[in-house]
């Protein structure tokens, strides 16, 4: 691989951090190769199913886990690319990360679900989680667009725009989403500069 | 409590072992001195410790930030705003905010390395403008310590003949990324320098270290040594010497005295075992930093030094400083949809704005450069895309996901970084109440800016508006207005300097040009308690090169006699 080759007398880059002894002890040859593995395409059928079965959460109620998995995959759907929220562990890291937090997001998080229940209960007369799709479309769209929500939904336009920042956070921060991104650094590089396709695309010259 | 007094004398104790600990411990040892380095933090082993290469994925809260590690899970810092059981207090309604890093080598392990030398004109400013304070040398007096600096830790730069921005010795820039070259095409337009930056961070081999490998992780620390940090770059040879102990965990309470106002030593804390040591040196060098070393001389009273140690001024702890700071962030339509391509470069910005207004007059004193960012640097952390509904008006599902991959790469960041001028209203005190876990009196704060820092500040955001909107770009603003354009708080830039300011004059200031105590003739603070103002220029290549220069003196006075 190009990118490895040392300029110091061709020395591949990751072979010259090894000989320094410089890799953390604690990483093994096989899991940086791992770790500095392609992650721009990573399939979403690859991952193993029933991966969240084990996982019990430490904030949010055994319901409030049920609507905040719904609602995770309602933001970040599967599609053609990669999975989805729950899928990635987005729903795990928000559970952790209410967790973690003071009483002022936890509050929002845990008034805005119940929101959430209590608008589907008054129009359908049911719980978000057992609304049909449509039915939690028309609930969600009051309050998912912040521009022209209506004044008695901002606090719960506020909690949405909060819930679409964690979902996105836990996603893009997960092996899944990373390779949604096509983020493709972590590892040992070759920087060059800027490609020349994208100083194209950007109509730049080359420095 | 039983006091454990080692007989053993040193010929110096060096308390801290940052940037000014590192360096005056390897100039000292390297002259043959017999010093003992004392650091309040544990070990830290860049190779073993540094969280390079870890994914988001494999930490906890997926490497965000916490109260324990404020810039996240994978910075090098033990320690951060702040530290379990060794609290500091601030005047009521003031702020002030202090980093600590307690680990040896400090916040070098995760400093930015940014290495910019202060210029002529930064040396002697209240000449130029009658505001603050002229330091007691001349740019002339340092320049060949900045040489010997870079030449040591490696900098990369270009020779740019700036008049205040002066040229070093340095190694070859990385080129720009993608978007920094979109940068400097808008300030081109503006008429705003866009230049390679200078960062301490090895773009050859050098000394033994490999070159950069370009993963952009600097403030995790470097497992490879390619970028510059004391425990790295500064120990190894000093501890070659064979003249080099280094006691971690050691929190030193006072620096002692006899009766002839020389110090003889200090008094310290092991952290592990609770127990009070004193160790015996014939010179006392404190680089605790700026804050910290101020607090040790006014904690060491005695009837001689009623008002701490070094401090017959009244000046210790006053002149506290640190940098203006402010900041936007800009969405450039242009940046989206890029081809994936690996820009993580150095840990840093390849390219900066050094200050071009200062032949100019502004409404403001003195100055600020512009550090850079945004693009695709570094693995999405926890932060990517918060707030986004301010650009794509909100959504759900797959339309926002598709949103969401365009967005991706598509901001720049933009932080002032500028000069306060010393004022009366900032500076730091021992508070009369509280003690820390080892019972040692801690630091009050007090903190004001002046409406000097405070215009800068609104300066910098009209310059980092224009420059996105030469882009294209929209400038990511708050929905309400900042207070005072948004200036950062005070210490939050950690850039601390000044509460042992170095001078011409006893009555004003605490050290000699040399970094000496005018009071104690053994005691010298070769950190950036030394520094008479505060540049735009972040302080630590200056912190090293006025502590070689110092160390130098100090190995010299003893040679001659005088120490």
């Amino acid at each position: 691989m190009a990118d490895d080759k040392g300029r110091n007398g061709g020395i591949p880059r990751r072979e010259a951090l090894k000989v320094l002894g410089s890799i953390p002890a604690a990483l093994t040859a096989s899991q940086i190769e791992a770790r500095t593995a392609d992650h721009s395409h990573v399939p979403a059928a690859q991952i193993p199913a029933g991966v969240k079965v084990a996982y019990k959460p430490k904030f949010f109620t055994e319901h409030e886990w049920k609507t905040v998995n719904l609602l995770a995959d309602t933001i970040i759907p599967r599609d053609d690319r990669s999975g989805s929220a729950s899928e990635a562990g987005a729903v795990e890291y928000i559970d952790e990360y209410a967790d973690s937090q003071g009483e002022t997001l936890q509050t929002q998080l845990r008034g805005g679900l119940m929101w959430l229940d209590r608008e589907c209960g008054a129009r359908f007369d049911k719980k978000f989680v057992d609304c049909s799709e449509e039915q939690r479309k028309q609930v969600l769209d009051l309050i998912a667009y912040p521009e022209r929500t209506k004044p008695e939904f901002s606090q719960a336009t506020a909690f949405f725009n909060r819930f679409r920042d964690l979902t996105a956070a836990g996603f893009y921060t997960s092996k899944m989403g990373i390779g949604d991104l096509g983020y493709l650094g972590n590892r040992p590089f070759d920087w060059k500069g800027c490609p020349d396709e994208v100083l194209a695309k950007l109509e730049l010259k080359k420095a | 409590m039983q006091v454990i007094r080692q007989p053993n004398v040193y010929d110096a104790v060096i308390v801290g072992s940052g940037a000014a600990g590192g360096m005056t411990a390897l100039v000292l040892c390297r002259a043959g001195a017999k010093v003992l380095l004392l650091e309040a933090g544990a070990n830290f082993d860049t190779a073993k410790d540094s969280k390079m290469f870890m994914w988001p994925y494999e930490a906890p809260l997926r490497g965000g930030p916490t109260p324990k590690h404020p810039f996240g899970y994978f910075d090098a810092s033990y320690g951060g705003w702040t530290v379990e059981g060794e609290p500091y207090t601030t005047a009521p309604g003031e702020e002030f905010l202090w980093w600590r890093s307690r680990m040896l080598g400090g916040r070098t392990n995760h400093w930015g390395r940014i290495s910019l030398r202060m210029g002529p004109y930064d040396f002697k400013p209240r000449s130029r403008d009658g505001l603050g304070f002229d330091w007691p040398m001349t740019y002339d007096d340092l320049a060949p310590y900045y040489d010997k600096v870079e030449s040591l830790i490696g900098v990369f730069g270009t020779k740019e003949n700036m008049e205040n921005a002066p040229d070093g010795v340095f190694m070859p820039p990385p080129k720009p990324r993608c978007y920094e070259l979109m940068i400097k095409q808008a300030c081109d337009k503006l008429a705003i320098p866009c230049i390679p930056s200078r960062l301490s961070i090895i773009t050859k081999d050098h000394n033994g270290r490999a070159a950069c490998h370009y993963c952009g992780q600097c403030g995790r620390s470097c497992a490879t040594a390619s970028n510059f940090s004391s425990p790295t770059v500064l120990l190894p040879p000093a501890k070659a010497t064979g003249n080099l102990e280094i006691r971690t965990d050691a929190m030193c309470r006072e620096v002692l005295t006899n009766t002839e106002g020389l110090a003889t030593g200090v008094s310290y804390v092991d952290r592990l075992t609770r127990k009070e040591i004193q160790v015996r040196a014939k010179i006392v060098v404190l680089c605790a930093s700026a804050c910290e070393s101020a607090r040790l001389l006014l904690n060491s009273k005695s009837s001689r030094f009623p008002n701490g140690l070094a401090n017959s001024s009244g000046t210790v702890g006053k002149y506290l400083m640190d940098t203006v700071g402010a900041s936007m962030s800009g969405f450039i339509p242009k940046l989206m949809d890029l081809p994936p391509h690996n820009e993580d470069g150095v840990g840093g910005m390849h390219l900066y704005v050094p200050w071009w207004n200062y032949q100019k007059k502004m409404d403001f004193p003195r100055g600020y450069h512009i550090e850079i960012g945004g693009g695709r640097r570094d693995p999405p952390g926890t932060g990517i895309f918060r707030n986004a509904h301010r650009f794509i008006g909100g959504g759900y599902g797959a339309e926002l996901k598709k949103k969401y991959r365009k967005l991706y790469g598509a901001f720049v960041e933009f932080a002032g970084r500028g000069e306060m001028i010393p004022n009366d209203n900032c500076w730091c005190e021992i508070d009369p109440n509280v003690v820390d876990q080892w019972g040692i009196p801690v630091l009050r704060f007090h903190w004001k800016w002046a409406d000097h820092e405070i215009l800068q500040a609104k300066h910098m955001r009209e310059t980092f508006r224009e420059i996105i909107h030469t882009m294209g770009g929209q400038p990511v603003e708050a929905p309400a207005s900042l207070k005072d354009y948004g200036i950062r708080k005070g210490g939050e830039i950690i850039h601390e300097v000044g509460t042992t300011r170095m001078g011409d004059d006893p009555t004003t200031s605490v050290l000699n040009q040399h970094c000496q105590a005018w009071d104690v003739k053994n005691l010298f603070v070769t950190d950036g308690g030394c520094f008479v103002s505060n540049a735009d220029k972040n302080p630590t290549l200056s912190i090293m090169a006025v502590a070689w220069w110092a160390a130098e003196y100090i190995a010299d006075q003893v040679k001659k006699g005088s120490l």
